[in-house]
């Protein structure tokens, strides 16, 4: 049994590499079956041949990676795609985590402190003036807010704050700052008041009503036709 | 084994050293064995307020460095028998003398020969600060209803919160002025309770007599009519689990005639 299978499917080539192999081992066969390939009737030097490279429950190290792809560079017109696998690693797995969940967070930001969260937050504490709450994703506050909030950080623009934002100190969205005590009347004491920056690359208010045209895809993702 | 509480603020100038010489008078009054430590170094105060500044022979710094023994740098105030102690600051050094490691062990060496341990607090939350809450086992955070004592008061329960000690803080509002607070100048005392968060141990009011009888080095709750030294009394019994009511705030009105007469000056 070989532990590197060409095989070619609807969208393509695909390569799978038997994860039960050592790595070594998959580094000759690899090569073998690349030396084979060349000389076959399925490869013509002008097209080129591009194929993924399935790993199945192994995940390749950026070095592994980079040794297969400079054993295909190597060859005329051969190319890798992506590599596939069926597990990720740790990093990655709390990344995609991190970016897709919603913290709850129910406490009172003191003066001085800094709360930095990663992905979206709702907020049902409080923040004193000089506390600082600072997430890369969007927040979307209950609580009272006499301090700072920073959303989208530290340079995401799309990113949204929605609440009472009216007694704040500021609200940063990415690398924009509004210092609100500069604009209190057009910032309403609604709960459903939105921050946003608009095309221009300022800060906006507006209303949860109108959320469709402020932002497509937040609206898109929370269910809106 | 004895308590160690620290009083402490963040902002300087709200009245720690006052607090602290007066609380612990109080307990000391009441028949509890009480130990000052001052850990404003280089800007040591407590001795004077407490008039001993003329017995220190050693400090804690001499202490600490285990130059002399910490019993020998202890002073005693022979006012109150064998009840109060203070442990000065040193004078000719700066705050970065002492680490925590070393302020703890005197703390710890303190607690049992003492009921409790108050350490007074410099201003600030540099090394001073992080030394002063080291080794105890509750704090108590005065502020004044300015709003900039109230801000820095904030500040210091966030870095309490993140250094948990064995009981929660606990706020003394110091130097109210009745009349300001009446008319809606400064915050009032359920305001500033309820922004902070913590428990209100006791209100002071500000009145003369308190600067006036530590400038003689006797703190003013030796006097037991004055408004302020009642406010100390009162918070030194609720240190010791009593319960007391909260003291109520009255305005001085000012009578007819009186109004009449300043008419016409």
């Amino acid at each position: 049994m070989k532990s590197v299978v060409l095989k070619g499917t609807q969208n393509g080539f695909e390569i799978t590499l038997d994860d039960s192999e050592n790595f070594e081992t998959i580094k000759t066969e690899f090569t073998e079956l690349l030396d084979q390939l060349v000389h076959s009737s399925d490869y013509s030097e002008k097209k080129g041949m591009k194929f993924d490279i399935i790993t199945g429950n192994r995940a390749l190290s950026a070095e592994q990676k980079q040794t297969l792809r400079d054993i295909v560079n190597k060859r005329d017109n051969l190319f890798i795609n992506e590599f596939k696998a069926d597990v990720m690693s740790n990093d990655e797995a709390y990344h995609l985590r991190d970016e897709n969940r919603v913290t709850i967070i129910d406490q009172t930001i003191h003066n001085g402190q800094d709360l930095k969260i990663k992905g979206d937050v709702l907020f049902l504490g409080k923040i004193h003036k000089g506390g600082k709450l600072i997430t890369n994703g969007n927040l979307f506050c209950m609580g009272n807010v006499d301090g700072i909030v920073q959303v989208g950080f530290p340079v995401d623009e799309s990113k949204l704050a929605v609440g009472n934002f009216h007694n704040a100190q500021q609200v940063r969205i990415g690398e924009q700052i509004e210092i609100i005590e500069d604009n209190r009347e057009k910032i309403s004491e609604d709960l459903r008041t939105v921050v946003y920056v608009n095309g221009l690359h300022t800060i906006s208010y507006s209303n949860l009503d109108n959320i469709k045209e402020i932002s497509p895809k937040f609206f898109s993702r929370i269910g809106g036709i | 084994m004895g308590e160690a509480i620290v009083i402490t603020s963040g902002k300087g100038g709200v009245g720690k050293t006052t607090t602290s010489a007066n609380i612990g008078t109080a307990l000391a009054l009441m028949g509890k064995k009480v130990c000052l430590m001052d850990l404003d170094i280089g800007l040591r105060n407590l001795d004077v307020v407490l008039g001993l500044d003329n017995r220190i022979m050693y400090d804690i710094v001499d202490a600490a460095k285990d130059e002399v023994s910490l019993t020998k740098a202890l002073v005693k105030d022979k006012r109150f028998g064998d009840n109060f102690y203070l442990l000065p600051a040193a004078q000719n050094t700066d705050k970065n003398a002492l680490t925590e490691a070393e302020v703890k062990k005197i703390v710890d060496e303190l607690k049992p020969q003492f009921d409790y341990v108050l350490i007074d607090c410099p201003a600030g939350i540099e090394q001073g600060f992080l030394n002063s809450v080291a080794g105890a086992d509750c704090a108590i955070i005065v502020t004044t209803p300015e709003i900039s004592a109230v801000r820095d008061a904030d500040r210091i329960v966030g870095l309490l919160e993140k250094h948990p000690m064995k009981e929660a803080p606990r706020l003394i509002i110091n130097r109210i002025r009745p009349n300001m607070m009446d008319n809606g100048d400064v915050m009032d005392v359920s305001e500033i309770t309820h922004h902070l968060g913590i428990k209100l141990l006791g209100i002071v009011i500000d009145d003369d007599q308190v600067i006036a009888t530590s400038n003689h080095g006797e703190p003013i709750v030796l006097n037991p009519d004055n408004p302020a030294s009642e406010g100390y009394r009162n918070i030194a019994r609720r240190i010791l689990g009593e319960t007391v009511p909260l003291m109520q705030i009255k305005v001085k009105k000012e009578s007819f005639w009186k109004k009449l007469k300043g008419a016409f000056k």
